[in-house]
């Protein structure tokens, strides 16, 4: 029973983590408008992408993929699969950060909208490991509990 | 174990196994594995088509929101700016690390930061009959808005603009 409260206590954490992530850069609630400018020009300043357009599809469909798989989270049926999405994301956005602090680039996260100005990257990196442990504890359940259930079971 | 109910659960077991027991169970195991990957593999298809739907909706009204933005009051359009041709002073709001790497050309740097070091500089460059345009990032970015409103404020310099859309505008994005 315990152990069923800190998995839930554990997936809501993570879900609140990646759909605040996702709806701030969604929506700018401090202009109350689009916060998607300032996300394609937080993707641009990683330099990684090396074209416009392709930053700007980046920008308008990752938040909505975080939005889904936080809410994924408390699906039975999609869990395993939001668990796997959230930690590719997570090692996607990690391999941003380390590639960021290598090239000495003074640039904020973008992690959380506009407001995130921090360039911690030490911080920022030990925040998403923290983020992968975590999700690798409910990976393991989660495997462990699908692996239990009927083979007839769908999805 | 109910013989109808068909699992796969593999439960821990310390008694030594024959060779064809092991042999089952691995192949059991294997299995296992083989459905659970195609089952994340099949809610990550599901996932990523899903988040499609909203995205495209939300690409194609900030598409329409983008034509149909009004001006501010104090900004002007690049287009605008650039058919003043010579009578514009334009006024760089960024970082001087984004200013060294590229700037409009002929643009004065003047940003917050360093506005006790370069506001010399500024007025040295400056034309009362010429109209001020001050830039920055684009996008939410309000470095310039906090220049321009300074300027009017501190230096009592009427004719000052933002650069709607800022550096990207002028970049053509």
């Amino acid at each position: 029973m315990a152990g069923k409260v800190i998995l839930l206590a554990l997936r809501v954490a993570l879900a609140w983590i990646f759909l605040k992530a996702g709806v701030l850069k969604i929506w700018d609630f401090a202009h109350w408008r689009s916060a998607t400018p300032e996300f394609a020009l937080a993707i641009q300043n990683y330099q990684i992408v090396p074209w416009p357009d392709l930053t700007l599809l980046f920008a308008v469909y990752l938040p909505w993929l975080e939005v889904l798989t936080a809410l994924a989270l408390f699906t039975q049926r999609l869990r395993l699969g939001g668990i796997a999405l959230f930690s590719g994301l997570t090692i996607l956005f990690l391999g941003a950060l380390v590639s960021a602090w290598a090239r000495g680039l003074d640039i904020a996260c973008g992690c959380f909208g506009k407001d995130e100005v921090s360039t911690d990257f030490p911080a920022m990196i030990e925040r998403d490991l923290c983020i992968l442990a975590g999700l690798a504890v409910l990976f393991f359940f989660e495997w462990r509990r699908l692996s239990r259930a009927p083979a007839s079971s769908k999805t | 174990m109910n013989p109808a109910r068909k699992t796969l659960s593999l439960p821990l077991c310390a008694l030594p196994l024959s060779a064809a027991a092991t042999h089952r169970h691995v192949s059991l195991y294997r299995i296992l594995i083989a459905r659970m990957i195609a089952r994340v593999f099949r809610q990550l298809a599901i996932l990523l088509g899903l988040a499609l739907i909203p995205a495209v909706v939300s690409a194609a009204l900030q598409l329409q929101w983008n034509r149909e933005e009004p001006l501010a009051a104090g900004e002007v359009r690049v287009g605008t700016a650039r058919e003043w041709g010579d009578k514009v002073i334009w006024v760089d709001a960024r970082s001087r690390a984004k200013f060294e790497k590229r700037h409009i050309p002929g643009a004065v740097l003047l940003n917050e930061d360093e506005w006790d070091a370069l506001v010399g500089p500024f007025l040295d460059a400056w034309d009362p009959d010429k109209e001020v345009v001050v830039y920055c990032d684009g996008g939410g970015c309000e470095a310039s808005t906090a220049v321009a409103d300074r300027m009017r404020e501190e230096l009592k310099i009427g004719n000052v603009h933002v650069l709607k859309g800022g550096w990207n505008a002028w970049l053509g994005k």
